[in-house]
């Protein structure tokens, strides 16, 4: 009896490695939608100081501009008060947009929210030369979608070569993915037909980074 | 509007009160014209702050306090009737006139040249150099910004028009058909040329108006003054209308249309090192699409007033100092005397404070930009104090205005003295009044004034030595 539990057990394990080889050479996604056989890499940039730089920069500018956006209009609200006029702006229009641009600014996964988790990144890359993070964009298809024929997805994701990094990986990503997605109209252009905007095929993000990161990794390997 | 027209018809009296009010009309119409073009439009800066409809309707009342206060520092002059004081009247000879122009046109020509390093191609890149991309690398504000920082930039224009002014009344006095007066203008002309072409080249609006103001009432100065020939005519007299005089007015409207399209012409194909001329009509057609006039000149002007009522409501820092009324005495000092006289910085004056303050509100502190604007007097007036400051400078402006029409009916080529030649200087200045802000008229007056001294002094010693040999000669025999 024991012997057969242990055979059992050897067979169901044998059949695991198989099934996840197969998986991995055909790179099939057996998720409720089957992938395009092939990924291919559009592009890909290294995360540097520099660039982390940059792109703080670039947060910095449009924080600027929406904090100068939110002054204005709340001086807007003092001035109508202290020049009434007929055909003054009306306030309740201002108060929406001043709400607006404070959600834009301070909101969940907002401007402020994007700045600060690219600081903690500067602070955490020690030197352009020893840390290997990259931007990564894919395009792929989705086999069984009803627009397979004609759409292509865009993917992006941050991958590390260094198999140490994989644990670190996982924070960097979490923290990170949404300021990238924010940077969309000063770098990357990741919305445009990305599977974000498109949550209803039920793919998991978290399975697209693996297998993009995967094929990243064979790519740099060879 | 209602005020506007009421502005005009006391205004079209007023004139008819004065024997010849060229002058007059000249500072009103500069009045009017940014006085109608004050509701139509509004400066955008980026995209960020405008004014509300609300302070636009406040500023038209401002414009009628200064109009009707301008008014009657005219209308106070015509009846005080101030009589005209003739100062170094031993300048009106054909060789010190010809010497003070010579002199004051080499002085410019030196000052020009001190500020460009002696260096034509060095000008010429700073003002055409283009980078790979074919873009010119200084934009026109950026090479402002560099000549007003630069310690070897030297101010020419003052030099370059009392140069002009006293050509033009040696020749106007002298006439050219003597070679040697031919030769002396035609060298004087030459050595002014270059400061005249760089006004093209830059397409430099203000300096060229000034130029042109100058050339325009010295020209039409005669040997009898206006009120010696005590000719008065009008368009409309005893209920009739004068041909002659209508077909002068139309003649004079065409001129001015015709200028005024050049200066639209200049301010729309300078940029980018006059490259964008092939685009002026395209330009053109998109500012009427937007409802905007040909000109920044008039919106960019406004924009001061509605930003000095707009100042104290605003959540910006407000420039500590600046050249207030009680501080102006000291404008027109160079920024290293003053900081050595009053051991620091020598502040902005209104018009650039309200430029740092609204490149600060807008753009933020950080932001290296510059903004400059023309300086209303309405809005100087509002800074300084409030209603009454509006209502002070209006009639300060009258006052000036109204004087400086009485004193040039008053010149003769016949008896021209010093201060004829300050007045006829000034006379520069007339079309820019709305624009300029008093600290920059005064720093005009006093730098053109000034810069002639030397000259005049030097021709004071020349005549005192020449009387001197002459004693003695006399003595002698």
């Amino acid at each position: 009896m024991r012997k057969k539990n242990y055979l059992l057990f050897l067979i169901l394990f044998i059949y695991t490695i198989i099934t996840s080889n197969t998986f991995a050479r055909n790179k099939v996604f057996q998720d409720k939608f089957t992938l395009d056989n092939e990924l291919k890499l559009d592009e890909k940039e290294l995360i540097t100081k520099k660039n982390t730089k940059e792109w703080i920069k670039v947060f910095n500018t449009l924080i600027n501009y929406y904090e100068r956006k939110i002054i204005i209009k709340k001086d807007y609200l003092k001035l109508i008060k202290r020049f009434p006029s007929n055909k003054n702006i009306n306030s309740t229009e201002i108060i929406k947009d001043i709400k607006k641009d404070s959600e834009i600014l301070y909101g969940h996964g907002g401007l402020v929210y994007n700045v600060n988790a690219l600081n903690n990144l500067y602070k955490f890359l020690n030197s352009d030369e020893n840390f290997d993070i990259y931007i990564i964009t894919y395009y792929f298809k989705i086999l069984n979608s009803e627009n397979s024929d004609t759409e292509t997805y865009k993917w992006f994701s941050l991958c590390s070569i260094n198999p140490n990094h994989d644990k670190e990986m996982i924070s960097i990503r979490k923290n990170l993915i949404e300021v990238f997605y924010s940077l969309n109209n000063e770098g990357y252009q990741f919305y445009e037909n990305s599977i974000r905007d498109n949550k209803n095929i039920g793919l998991s993000e978290s399975k697209l980074d693996k297998i993009a990161c995967n094929e990243f990794k064979k790519q740099k390997k060879i | 509007m209602f005020l506007l027209t009421l502005y005009i018809i006391l205004s079209i009296l007023i004139s008819r009160l004065i024997l010849k009010s060229n002058i007059f009309n000249i500072a009103s119409f500069s009045l009017i014209s940014y006085w109608a073009t004050y509701p139509l439009e509004r400066l955008s800066i980026g995209d960020l702050y405008q004014t509300i409809d609300g302070i636009k309707e406040r500023g038209i009342y401002l414009y009628s306090i200064f109009g009707f206060s301008f008014l009657l520092g005219v209308f106070i002059i015509t009846k005080i009737n101030p009589p005209k004081v003739n100062v170094f009247a031993s300048l009106n000879s054909k060789n010190n006139l010809f010497f003070i122009s010579i002199f004051l046109g080499l002085l410019g020509l030196f000052c020009f040249s001190y500020t460009y390093d002696f260096d034509i191609p060095n000008y010429l890149d700073f003002n055409f150099g283009t980078d790979y991309d074919g873009v010119v690398k200084l934009s026109r504000a950026e090479r402002l910004s560099l000549l007003s920082k630069a310690k070897n930039a030297l101010p020419y224009s003052i030099f370059f028009i009392p140069s002009i002014t006293t050509l033009l009344i040696a020749i106007k006095k002298f006439g050219l058909r003597n070679l040697n007066n031919l030769f002396l203008s035609f060298i004087i002309f030459l050595i002014n040329i270059p400061i005249l072409f760089s006004y093209i080249i830059e397409g430099d609006r203000t300096s060229l108006i000034k130029f042109a103001c100058v050339v325009f009432f010295t020209l039409l100065l005669t040997q009898n003054s206006v009120n010696e020939s005590n000719k008065n005519s009008y368009l409309i007299e005893n209920f009739r209308l004068n041909k002659k005089i209508l077909i002068n007015r139309i003649k004079i409207f065409f001129i001015l249309l015709s200028l005024f399209c050049f200066l639209i012409f200049i301010g729309m194909g300078r940029g980018n090192g006059w490259r964008h001329t092939s685009r002026i009509f395209l330009n053109l057609s998109k500012q009427i699409e937007t409802k905007m006039l040909p000109t920044s000149e008039f919106r960019s002007v406004n924009y001061t007033i509605d930003f000095a009522l707009a100042r104290d409501y605003l959540n910006t820092k407000k420039t500590e100092k600046m050249f207030t009324w009680d501080k102006m005495i000291f404008y027109p000092l160079p920024t290293y005397v003053y900081k050595g006289i009053f051991k620091e910085k020598k502040p902005p004056n209104i018009g650039d404070a309200i430029g740092l303050e609204t490149k600060n509100y807008v753009y933020g502190p950080q932001d290296n930009r510059k903004l400059g604007y023309g300086l209303s007097p309405i809005a100087e007036g509002w800074i300084n104090s409030k209603y009454l400051g509006i209502a002070f400078i209006g009639l300060i402006y009258g006052f000036s205005i109204g004087l400086l029409q009485n004193f040039y009916n008053k010149i003769s080529l016949d008896k021209i003295s010093l201060l004829d030649i300050y007045f006829l200087n000034t006379l520069a200045i007339v079309p820019l009044i709305m624009r300029a802000g008093s600290a920059g008229i005064y720093n005009w007056i006093f730098s053109t004034s000034f810069v002639m001294l030397l000259p005049i002094l030097l021709v004071t010693i020349f005549q005192r030595k020449t009387q001197l040999s002459n004693q003695r000669k006399i003595q002698n025999k």
